[in-house]
């Protein structure tokens, strides 16, 4: 079996690791800026 | 026991010194192919007269290359500390004749901020600098946000003898891939594909705001190097103020957050590893400070009468946690508002954000969640050898790229990093109060000095006392450095000048 370099493996990938990470931060900021509008309409 | 360093030791040094040099000097041909194409001869001047300066010094400073002797860990560590040193020194050059700063003082003080990714800027008249010098202290946050060494290291400007000692003397102690260049590789690649993306979307948003086609472009590109590489200058005098759109703070949050990662961590979830991202210690130490100081700082603002409606909470309050946590320093308020209006309890809350900073090996400075994550490990297995059987061997995991037992080595380095940011951080905050600002004012400015974060309560502008000025350009600098390089400088230069005469042959 041949093995998958490391180098090889980053770049095969790198598409959809760029995504989720997009979607990962995107999702954060949404969490956060709930929890800030939540907690002003409670204060 | 100390070694002293000898004088080829003295050379080996110059002359990765002068290779840096002359590697920023060739940077400078960005801004003046901008000056160029736009017009602004007097700006390609400026950036001949800086191409010339630091040529001339890298050069003569190369032509020391010593016959023999090789780069040991030693000399990354002092090469690192003056690399950024000699950067801003060189990179300011352009900026002083600009006629936008008053000084070179202020020039420099705003190069170190720039290579730094501090964001705290000196300028006068921003609003109607040229382009080019635009271009060049942004580009400067892009070349700082990589690494001064890593950014020479993949232009392989001479640096591939010792490569992997000086990596790791900026500060960057896990290499992404086996082989050090790839990794410095590999750290630009990612940081193009988010600039590329950030860019884009931010060119969307500017053009839908109505700026002109050459504006949303540059302003777009500016902006993305200045938040994913948590930098915080902008082209405006009203930093990200000057936008005042939703859209165009949703997008640099984003991006903020990006920057603020690990690349270990971008290596690996751009490898296929995507439950990376909630597993790592870091990222979860990160997200829980980020949640809890948003929650603080929400509850400050909205107990206060200035900004209390959940959009201004969200506005105000949830931007500048992540643009203080991330180090990036984008500010919507103007400085004197801080304390003024936010209120004391909203402020500190962001001195913490700015005091913690993001992950280890990413563009941020300040502790690092990494650093706050191995404390609070130690913590709870003080706690459970404490409640264990005096026979009992207390071991504690933690994951970050893969699972890793905590050892008293891990817990001694990061009380050791930790505690210097809290003394500079304190220190320089005294000697702000010394000079007469609000003691929050002044540890504000100090936390953001040496965190490298770049927002400012008011303290920070061209007509500051001098003193602060060097204060906050050493702070930004040994900040950046993580101190120990800066100590390893200091010690060396002190054995090197108090050893017996002949010890040290000539140059």
């Amino acid at each position: 079996m041949k093995l998958e370099s490391p180098l090889r493996r980053l770049y095969a990938h790198w598409p959809s690791g760029l995504f989720a990470e997009l979607c990962a931060a995107t999702l954060f900021v949404l969490l956060l800026m709930g929890v800030g509008a939540l907690i002003a309409v409670l204060v | 026991m100390w070694i002293r360093p000898t004088s080829d030791d003295v050379r080996q040094v110059a002359y990765y010194t002068g290779v840096l040099a002359a590697g920023v000097a060739l940077c400078m041909s960005v801004p003046l192919a901008t000056a160029i194409a736009l017009g602004e001869w007097a700006a390609a001047m400026d950036y001949v007269l800086g191409m010339g300066t630091g040529l001339a010094a890298g050069g003569a400073l190369m032509s020391l290359r010593p016959a023999r002797g090789s780069l040991d860990h030693r000399h990354a560590m002092v090469i690192s500390a003056l690399g950024w040193l000699t950067a801003a020194v060189i990179g300011a050059v352009p900026l002083a004749f600009s006629g936008n700063y008053l000084s070179y003082l202020d020039a420099l003080f705003d190069s170190m901020s720039g290579f730094t990714t501090s964001g705290l800027t000196v300028v006068v008249d921003l609003d109607h600098m040229a382009h080019a010098h635009n271009m060049w202290r942004h580009l400067t946050h892009l070349l700082g946000g990589q690494g001064i060494i890593v950014a020479a290291l993949s232009m392989a400007v001479g640096l591939r003898g010792g490569a992997f000692s000086l990596y790791v003397a900026e500060g960057r102690d896990e290499k992404i891939l086996p082989n050090v260049m790839h990794t410095a590789r590999f750290i630009w690649l990612v940081t193009a594909v988010f600039v590329a993306v950030g860019t884009l979307a931010l060119l969307l948003v500017n053009a839908y705001s109505g700026m002109t086609p050459l504006r949303s472009v540059l302003h777009a590109f500016w902006i993305t190097i200045a938040v994913y590489d948590t930098g915080g200058f902008a082209p405006q005098a009203l930093n990200a103020l000057y936008y005042h759109s939703w859209a165009f703070e949703a997008v640099t949050m984003v991006l903020m957050i990006a920057g603020g990662l690990n690349f270990n961590l971008h290596a690996a979830v751009w490898g296929g590893d995507r439950r990376e991202l909630a597993r790592n210690i870091e990222t979860r130490i990160l997200a829980a400070n980020i949640l809890i100081l948003t929650v603080v700082t929400a509850v400050a603002l909205a107990a206060s009468a200035a900004y209390g409606t959940p959009s201004e909470v969200v506005r105000k309050g949830v931007y500048h946690v992540v643009s203080a946590h991330t180090g990036t320093g984008h500010q919507t308020l103007h400085p004197a508002a801080w304390e003024g209006i936010l209120g004391a309890g909203a402020t500190f809350a962001i001195v913490l954000a700015m005091a913690f900073g993001a992950s280890v090996s990413s563009t941020a400075g300040g502790i690092k969640a990494m650093r706050v994550a191995v404390i609070l490990k130690s913590v709870y297995k003080q706690v459970k050898q404490s409640l264990s059987p005096s026979s009992a061997v207390v071991r504690v995991h933690y994951h970050h790229l893969r699972d890793r037992e905590l050892t008293s080595r891990m817990s001694t380095a990061a009380l050791t990093v930790t505690i210097l940011y809290v003394l500079a951080y304190v220190t320089g905050g005294l000697i702000g109060a010394a000079y007469g600002y609000s003691p929050l004012t002044a540890l504000f400015e100090s936390v953001s000095a040496t965190a490298n974060v770049g927002l400012s309560a008011g303290i920070t502008s061209a007509s500051m006392p001098t003193g602060l000025k060097v204060l906050y350009i050493v702070q930004m600098w040994t900040g950046r450095l993580e101190f120990i390089a800066f100590f390893v400088l200091v010690a060396g230069v002190f054995v090197y000048l108090t050893s017996p005469m002949n010890d040290r042959r000539p140059l």
